[in-house]
């Protein structure tokens, strides 16, 4: 069975899911039991589109979510890359600040959320802020632990070329954990998204957790199922783009 | 002697583990490298083979004794392949050489890689990436080239291309080539001069001039004088107790 999933492809099998469960969700809801208190009508579900993009200004509050999220996590990376030296030299003294970053990826969120709410109130700065500090923390994390797992031989061999320290990081160390840190960012995406859309509901930004709040705040369901299936759809539409620019880029591990 | 030359002075090396017991893992080694030699360090598993060539390479500093060396360029080949997969053939190969485009192109087509220069080693054999490895070594202009038993993960038939390849190489550039290996075979095979090295702690106790003359060819590994020096050399082994060598037939 999984032989024949990878044969066909993430794409495909992804797309028969959504496929057989948007199939489900319609018969299920629109024909048989249309009246209930916990799921839409598709139709209305439909209908709730106009008010999504008049009322709430939806494109906006997306392309501000998205730009939060991969604008920062690029500007982030070259950050992430520019400090490396001075970042494996910290962590070369320092290898308990592994630990401190694996732990502090849950929970000091919570504590920067309440901080910038009270700092920065609704503004977009505070958001981009806010972003930035928790993907550059997670790309730490990752350059950290993979830091361990370099293999001596790249080192060795680079070193015996006649490559200084600052040559072998730049050239080796940097580069041999790419993939690595490609594929952190990957397993933390949706880790990411969580967060902004949590900072965007607490502190009520132009994002689309913003959106969620106010369609809480006014019971509307069928808004807040739109949502839902909006942000999956464009979650796993990331992901496909991700698995494209590790082929490209990052094919080596 | 001559123009480029490595001199061991008594080295000794020691580790501490992580209890804190302390390992003497080579200890009074003295080596003389000062032709354009072949040299072969011969040493069962364990005794501190990989230590002295990283210490020839200049990769790890000894505990006592000296080393002097008048050779800038020395790379380290590890057993493990090393070349580096986000890099293409031909960028691994250029990788931090001064050399021209054309004397690369010369250098990649001597390792057997001409037609390859834009493939990507990540998903290759070893035997593959071990020929990127010796291209890379070649393209510094080195003094020295120091292989750590490279060949132990290949198969049978690689392996016969790459002691032919390893051989040629080393008969074409004269440079002269120090190899540490488990194998008698190989040994005997590629080296002008084995050095043949206990364990527990690692001491060089016996070197011998390889006895095999003439042109290097696989037919020579069937041949009488390759029995009698490999029987000479397992008589060494024999008369001590660490007799642990791999040995096998190709």
């Amino acid at each position: 069975m999984s032989k024949i999933i990878q044969k066909s492809g993430n794409a495909t099998v992804v797309l028969s899911f959504i496929s057989i469960i948007s199939f489900i969700y319609i018969i299920l809801l629109e024909f048989i039991i249309p009246a209930n208190k916990i799921l839409p009508k598709p139709s209305i579900l439909l209908e709730s589109i106009p008010s999504l993009f008049n009322d709430y200004n939806f494109l906006s509050a997306f392309l501000f979510t998205l730009s939060a999220i991969y604008s920062i996590t690029v500007i982030s990376y070259f950050l992430v890359r520019i400090g490396s030296y001075l970042l494996i030299k910290i962590i070369d003294l320092f290898p308990g600040l592994i630990k401190l970053f694996v732990m502090g990826k849950y929970f000091i969120p919570l504590f920067f959320i309440f901080l910038f709410q009270l700092w920065f109130g609704n503004s977009i700065w505070g958001e981009y802020l806010f972003a930035l500090i928790m993907i550059m923390g997670i790309l730490k994390e990752s350059v950290a632990v993979q830091l361990e797992n370099v293999k001596g031989e790249y080192i060795d061999s680079a070193n015996s070329l006649g490559l200084d320290k600052s040559g072998i990081i730049k050239n080796v160390v940097w580069k041999s954990i790419q993939p690595k840190i490609f594929h952190s960012l990957r397993s933390n995406h949706i880790l990411i998204w969580s967060y902004i859309l949590v900072y965007e509901y607490v502190c009520v930004t132009s994002g689309i957790g913003a959106i969620y709040r106010t369609a809480l705040e006014y019971n509307d369901l069928s808004l807040v199922i739109l949502l839902i299936f909006i942000t999956i759809i464009t979650f796993i539409v990331m992901e496909f783009a991700f698995e494209n620019i590790k082929k490209k880029y990052f094919f080596w591990n | 002697m001559n123009d480029n030359y490595i001199s061991l002075k008594k080295l000794s090396k020691v580790y501490t583990d992580k209890v804190g017991y302390r390992i003497n893992l080579l200890q009074d080694i003295s080596l003389e490298i000062d032709k354009k030699e072949f040299i072969s360090i011969l040493a069962p598993a364990g005794s501190g083979k990989t230590s002295l060539l990283k210490l020839l390479a200049g990769l790890i500093e000894p505990t006592s004794g000296s080393i002097e060396s008048n050779i800038k360029r020395k790379p380290f080949i590890p057993s493990l392949p090393s070349s580096f997969p986000w890099l293409s053939v031909k960028e691994n190969v250029s990788f931090y050489s001064e050399l021209n485009e054309t004397r690369i192109d010369e250098i990649i087509d001597l390792v057997g890689l001409h037609g390859y220069e834009n493939h990507f080693p990540h998903d290759r054999s070893e035997g593959f990436r071990f020929r990127i490895s010796l291209g890379r070594a070649l393209a510094i202009n080195p003094g020295i080239i120091i292989i750590d038993e490279p060949f132990n993960n290949l198969n049978t038939d690689t392996r016969k291309e790459i002691y032919s390849l390893v051989r040629s190489v080393f008969e074409e550039k004269s440079i002269p080539f120090i190899f540490g290996t488990t194998n008698i075979t190989e040994a005997i095979y590629l080296s002008d001069k084995i050095h043949l090295m206990k364990k527990n702690p690692g001491q060089i106790f016996d070197s011998l001039p390889n006895n095999i003359v003439g042109n290097r060819n696989l037919d020579i590994i069937e041949s009488k004088d390759f029995f009698d020096m490999r029987e000479r050399i397992e008589n060494r082994f024999k008369d001590r107790a660490d007799r642990t060598l791999y040995n096998f037939s190709i």
